[in-house]
């Protein structure tokens, strides 16, 4: 298949035409289908304004030597810039100096799908690798038709074509001159080996502090423009919940009169539930926001939620079969030890330092968006789609902003100020309060795992395993609460993520329960993988206890993979795992010590999914038993993720993952009343301190010529198993309902003494 | 409205605007110094600190009004021409911070506690940060920031010592 050159956008040009540079088009088959929303966050909807067939959409070397370089995904956070930075640098033999990294905007970067899963330097850093290595070999080329010499006798160097001696013959700019050129690229370029690398594989810094420690970022929190006006929007009573028949139709009356003493408000926008009050000065919108006087119909009541179990269990569902091989029941009947048992995964909050923000223009009939978002391609189709403006007169521009870890607020906030920036006429930022972002942020989903199995063979598994996950990718707030968008929840097949465990079964059944949501809820990192390896490597550790056998030893029994295997047991070594058997005695009170593992690989994407890295963990507690207060006190994290781009990255992304881990486990559920979210501020919903953090171990597996897989975020998958499994080891109690907090521990405790007489 | 004088990063700035108005909104959008965030408005999170009088105030919750006339350093005021704080270097050094929208608030809290106490413990650091969220878990390389920003000064001072000395 190939894509024809075609006269460039306006934008486009725009861009190229500062200086020459060298385009090349570039084809490869379209890997993606569409129409597969329901199957999870569509990887090709969204807009296309730029050509994804054209090296010159991933990366552009300019006459002056400097490399622009240009990717769909978005930094989150996690040093994805500074790791493509390294890869185009390294592809392209250029100083990391003289790369900028352009990460979505609509006008200029090609749409690559959301940055999910941690896959950013797996999958979309491959078109920007190919493209930069086939700018080096037409460099090399051109320099050679120039001095008549074969090219095979030339190498680059630091932005210049030298002799092999050593003499220098031409830079960069030099060669491709002040026109902007086209070649036309075959899609087998020849990349690099990796033994010659001498930036990809190696720590550098992250490009991105200095500025952030110093107050130079503009985070999109942060920017201003002239005549930008303040905005917050005035919320209905329906916390967190974005569909049912009361959305957009319970506001009864707005009362103007109860701002008239705001001084700098400019204007109240009701347009059906969405109410936003419009002020110049900050402060000004913010008053206004409570003062001023609404009243809405009470809505339905929220169904309870006090039993998750019960609650995910009464959400009308559809059986998805996974997997299945050989005879579950009769292997069940058969089976030496057997664990019957539900996992429970609560809902939680992604929970950003920073409440979204999002700042529109509307100007000469167009809008440009800067946003926060994670997927600022599908939020330029939905809000292109909501205000029904053609795709070619928006832009947004990803701007860096608090860290999300999934769909939080961020394309809701920039969707608002759309819609404000076109009602005024003007600029419009629109900054969520802590409360507002709380109650309404997408939640990561409740989730319920139902598990049968048991030890069938020497060496292999019987594994019944059902999971529920009620989250969808929610629509934008503004068009629900405008009524542009019908509010009927639709159904994600995203409960699949990691549902099969990687352990040898003679006999399986897997099945996902797919479902609407119940409240508002979407991916949060580790989505739908980490509550089903929860369950997981929960049953490992529940079969190896009543085997008599120790937890490590059990799961090397039943693994096949060499790589998951040498990683287990290095974890094991790293932590000094000593073999153990169930706790013979149950303590009753004092602190008592334990320590668990689980291991698994993150596989993500549409089902069967693509596999990340493999991760295990070694976690060690204390439980005082008095009270009912678990801590994490030392954790072993281990990681093979193949080719690390920036190890030192790697590193500290696996430490950021253990210690969110560790907080989601421990300490955080969202509560809800009859209204909807009644958690809306952190007292409410605590998370980890600095008082109650874990030593952290990281090993990191050698590459051993393994190309790089999604990293980070698969370290967060094994570890509410190793916990609740290190619980066991230390109380003889099994907590199957995440978190365990000292309430959960004192009531397992209390039923297991009433069993015990 | 009133006109506010506010003593900030070493300057004057006058300001029209009520005198109730929380300190961070004032900072950032009359005076474009960016380094304070919102992060909750509820003194809960940390990332609005700033330091009055040498302490690690949240901007979120103070009125404008109520610092007048008392010294006010942000984020932005902490280095010395192009000299860094030897706290930013720290974090630099250590690469102590993801998405950094709670680092404003690691780094004034941190240079607060060095002003007391230039060698603190662990236990100590931690303490000091106890009331400072951070969710990207960027917690660890944050210690390690402040430990090794306490170094920094550590190596500093006996040598701005001599050269006084010297004088």
């Amino acid at each position: 298949m190939s894509t024809p050159m075609h006269a460039p956008r306006l934008s486009r040009r725009q861009f190229l035409a500062a200086t020459g540079s060298l385009a090349v088009t570039f084809t490869f088959p379209a890997l993606v289908k569409r129409g597969m929303a329901a199957a999870g966050p569509a990887t090709d909807a969204g807009s296309q304004l730029v050509d994804k067939n054209l090296v010159s959409a991933y990366v552009q070397l300019m006459a002056d030597g400097t490399v622009r370089a240009c990717n769909g995904h978005v930094d989150l956070g996690t040093g994805i810039r500074t790791a493509f930075t390294q890869i185009v640098a390294e592809e392209l033999d250029v100083d990391m100096s003289q790369v900028t990294m352009v990460l979505g905007d609509t006008d200029v970067t090609p749409n690559q799908g959301p940055t999910i899963a941690s896959n950013s330097v797996q999958a979309s850093a491959v078109p920007m690798r190919k493209a930069a290595a086939q700018i080096r070999r037409h460099l090399l080329e051109e320099a050679a038709r120039r001095h008549g010499v074969p090219v095979a006798s030339l190498v680059t160097q630091n932005g210049q074509v030298l002799r092999a001696s050593g003499e220098r013959l031409a830079s960069y700019g030099e060669l491709i001159g002040n026109d902007a050129q086209s070649v036309p690229l075959a899609a087998d370029v020849q990349l690099k080996p990796v033994s010659a690398y001498t930036v990809v594989g190696h720590p550098v810094p992250r490009i991105d502090i200095p500025a952030k420690v110093t107050g130079k970022l503009t985070y999109v929190h942060d920017m201003r423009v002239p005549g930008m006006l303040h905005a917050r929007i005035v919320r209905p009573p329906y916390l967190g919940r974005d569909s049912g028949g009361m959305v957009a139709s319970s506001l009864e009356s707005v009362d103007e009169s109860s701002v008239a003493k705001v001084r700098s408000l400019v204007k109240i926008v009701v347009i059906k539930d969405f109410v936003a009050v419009v002020a110049r000065r900050e402060e000004d919108a913010i008053l206004a926001s409570r003062l001023l006087k609404v009243k809405w119909k009470a809505p339905p009541a929220l169904g309870s939620m006090a039993s998750l179990t019960d609650a995910l269990a009464s959400q009308p569902s559809k059986q998805r079969p996974l997997s299945r091989k050989g005879d579950p029941d009769k292997a069940l009947a058969a089976a030496s030890h057997t664990v019957k048992a539900t996992y429970v995964w609560p809902y939680q909050m992604h929970g950003s330092i920073g409440p979204s923000c999002g700042l529109a223009d509307w100007k000469d009939q167009k809008l440009t968006v800067w946003s926060g978002s994670q997927n600022p391609h599908n939020l330029h189709s939905d809000i292109a789609r909501m205000l029904d403006i053609p795709e070619d007169r928006i832009r947004v521009v990803r701007m860096e902003a608090s860290g999300c870890y999934g769909r939080n607020c961020a394309d809701d906030a920039s969707a608002d100020a759309a819609v404000l920036a076109r009602e005024l006429g003007q600029p419009v930022r629109v900054q969520y309060m802590r409360e507002e972002e709380h109650a309404w942020e997408p939640k990561g989903t409740a989730q319920t795992m139902d598990v049968h199995g048991g030890i069938a063979g020497a060496d292999s598994l019987v594994y019944r395993f059902g999971t529920r996950y009620p989250s969808n990718g929610s629509p934008l707030l503004a068009s629900l609460l405008m009524g542009k968008e019908k509010a009927e929840a639709t159904v994600f097949e995203m409960g699949d993520r990691t549902a099969i465990p990687q352990y040898r079964a003679s006999d399986l059944d897997i099945v996902a329960l797919d479902m609407a949501p119940i409240v508002r809820a979407s991916w949060m990192r580790g989505v739908a993988a980490l509550p089903n390896v929860f369950a997981h490597e929960s049953f490992m550790d529940e079969l190896a206890a009543k085997e008599g056998a120790d937890p490590v030893e059990f799961r090397l029994r039943f693994m096949e993979d060499p790589r998951p295997i040498a990683l287990l047991k290095a974890v094991a070594g790293k932590a000094g795992w000593q073999p153990r058997k169930a706790p013979a005695e149950r303590p009753t009170k004092g602190i008592v010590k334990g320590r668990g593992v689980s291991q698994h690989q993150y596989v993500h994407g549409t089902f069967p999914g693509v596999g990340a890295s493999w991760c295990a963990w070694v976690a060690d507690v204390e439980v005082d038993l008095d009270t009912g207060k678990v801590r994490v006190t030392h954790v072993v994290a281990g990681q093979d993720c193949g080719l690390m781009i920036n190890p030192d990255g790697v590193r500290h992304q696996v430490q950021g993952n253990v210690i969110q881990t560790v907080s989601r486990t421990l300490k955080e559920s969202v509560s809800f009343d009859q209204n909807g979210v009644s958690s809306l501020e952190w007292g409410a919903y605590p998370i980890l301190k600095f008082t109650d953090l874990p030593e952290v171990d990281v090993v990191l597996m050698p590459p051993d010529g393994n190309p790089p897989l999604g990293s980070g975020e698969s370290a967060s998958v094994p570890g509410p198993a190793a916990i609740a499994n290190a619980i066991f080891d230390a109380t003889g109690l099994r907590l199957r309902e995440a978190p365990f907090t000292p309430e959960r521990v004192r009531a397992a405790l209390a039923a297991a003494n009433k069993e015990a007489k | 409205m009133a006109s506010l004088k506010l003593q900030v990063n070493g300057g004057e700035r006058s300001v029209e605007a009520d005198k109730d108005t929380p300190l961070l909104y004032i900072l950032r959008n009359d005076l474009a110094l960016n380094g304070p965030k919102f992060g909750c408005g509820l003194g809960e999170c940390g990332a609005c600190t700033v330091l009055i009088d040498g302490k690690a105030a949240r901007s979120c919750l103070i009125p404008a009004g109520s610092v007048e006339g008392r010294p006010i350093v942000t984020l932005e005021g902490l280095a010395k021409g192009d000299a860094l704080d030897p706290v930013q270097q720290a974090f630099i050094d250590e690469n102590a911070a993801q998405c950094g929208y709670c680092i404003n608030g690691m780094i004034m809290a941190a240079r607060a506690l060095l002003d007391r106490n230039p060698r603190p413990t662990d236990d100590e650091i931690k303490q000091a940060l106890a009331y400072n969220l951070c969710r990207c878990g960027t917690h660890l390389e944050i210690i390690s920031a402040v430990r090794r920003a306490a170094e920094l000064q550590g190596k500093a001072a006996p040598r701005t010592a001599m050269a006084e000395g010297a004088r």
